[in-house]
């Protein structure tokens, strides 16, 4: 059972032509609020109920990057708990919402497509999530890190016997932390691409 | 060298920021298409490096809709800036069309590049949370060169005992890796017309971006 996710924002054809091309069970559409008053969107919705696809419709601040790639990941997540295989159309929308979308797939490990004269399936690998992209020790000590702490604060996880300078020294190579020093005492904090892996990880970590 | 890369729609505004916030900034790469709006944005780019002593270096995309040229056209510029050894601070994937803007985060995602956005208001600059896929972690090398050989011969009908002869491999041994690479939704079979009993194993061109040559 597949659910398809979509951007939308005026054009139906593409979401009706990613629709024909992709099988499914359930749609799903991503949207500013606006969009929900447009004659396009209404015929998505008469073609589901012909259709009998049950439809979602789920609003997001189109505008807000950050909050885009949440919703979406978020939703990708609940679903996969619910056992559904998906698929992402990214063709609809504001370029930030198909961005949004992408980046959530890539994230999360799902399908991605993207619907123009032909389907174009982009290389996202199923099942290769940002969660694998970090090691056990590397994820905890993000958390821990979460927000500015003194370096002899951040305590080796349980039960792991690596050194918990050398996973900080990872998440530095990996532009998620930085370490400052004042007066002699080691300072460590999330850098801001780090603040956004830290909060998609605890939105989206199941 | 530190080089930032950026794609460029109708509005210098949303690549400036960046410019402004990347420390010993050299050199300046914008994408943008051939509409003229866009070529203006690029020569105001172009001024306020000049005027910054930064190099500019701008590559006009004539199809900025076609997503695989696209695509293909950042991958090799993001090799050639390798190559020469600059260091690549950030890719800003705020403006051009939905098709450039989708392919310069999917290649920061493939190249393990940092990326950012510019609020269309605020112009403030979002680090987006992306990491870096390894590949190399996730296929085997098996997986890789059958996925090689399925991209170079994608104009013909490709069977799994194909690949088994091949690779000089049990046909088992093949399978196993078949069944892998579809689980990951890297290739996919169809049965072939000719013989129904047997199976086509089919690549997206798209695959190719994620190995590099």
């Amino acid at each position: 059972m597949r659910a398809l996710l979509c951007t939308f924002g005026f054009d139906e054809d593409k979401i009706i032509k990613a629709m024909r091309h992709l099988k499914h069970e359930r749609l799903i559409i991503f949207t500013g609020s606006d969009n929900t008053q447009l004659k396009s969107y209404d015929k998505i919705v008469d073609l589901c109920r012909l259709l009998k696809t049950p439809m979602e419709t789920i609003l997001v601040e189109k505008f807000n990057l950050i909050d885009c790639i949440l919703t979406i990941s978020e939703k990708i997540a609940s679903l996969k708990d619910e056992g559904w295989e998906i698929g992402v159309n990214i063709s609809g929308g504001l370029p930030l919402l198909s961005d949004a979308a992408l980046l959530a797939a890539f994230n999360s490990g799902i399908e991605a497509y993207y619907m123009d004269d032909v389907l174009i399936q982009l290389p996202t690998l199923k099942g290769v999530t940002i969660k694998e992209r970090l090691n056990r020790e590397q994820r905890n000590t993000l958390c821990q890190v979460g927000k500015v702490k003194r370096l002899d604060d951040i305590r080796p996880m349980t039960g792991s016997s690596r050194d918990v300078r050398s996973v900080l020294l990872e998440l530095k190579n990996l532009n998620l932390v930085r370490v400052d020093f004042d007066s002699g005492s080691g300072f460590v904090s999330c850098t801001d691409q780090g603040k956004r892996v830290h909060e998609w990880l605890s939105r989206t970590d199941r | 060298m530190v080089t930032i890369l950026g794609t460029l729609g109708f509005r210098p505004e949303t690549l400036i920021p960046t410019i402004k916030s990347t420390e010993g900034l050299n050199t300046v790469v914008a994408f943008h298409s051939d509409h003229e709006r866009s070529i203006s944005a690029t020569a105001e780019i172009q001024k306020l490096c000049e005027m910054m002593g930064i190099e500019f270096v701008h590559r006009e995309i004539p199809d900025a809709f076609d997503f695989m040229k696209v695509a293909s056209s950042i991958q090799k510029e993001i090799e050639a800036l390798r190559n020469k050894g600059e260091t690549i601070a950030v890719f800003n994937i705020a403006g051009g069309t939905r098709i450039m803007s989708a392919c310069a985060l999917m290649m920061c995602t493939i190249e393990g590049l940092n990326s950012v956005y510019v609020h269309d208001e605020t112009l403030e600059e979002i680090p987006l949370p992306l990491l870096h896929i390894r590949y190399s972690d996730v296929l085997t090398d098996m997986q890789k060169k059958i996925l090689r050989y399925l991209l170079d011969n994608r104009g013909r009908s490709i069977t799994q005992v194909e690949l088994a002869s091949s690779f000089n491999m049990h046909k088992a041994t093949v399978n196993h890796h078949i069944k892998m690479l579809v689980e990951k939704g890297a290739v996919h079979l169809e049965t072939n017309k000719a013989d129904s009993r047997e199976k086509l194993v089919r690549v997206e061109d798209s695959m190719g971006l994620i190995l590099r040559p």
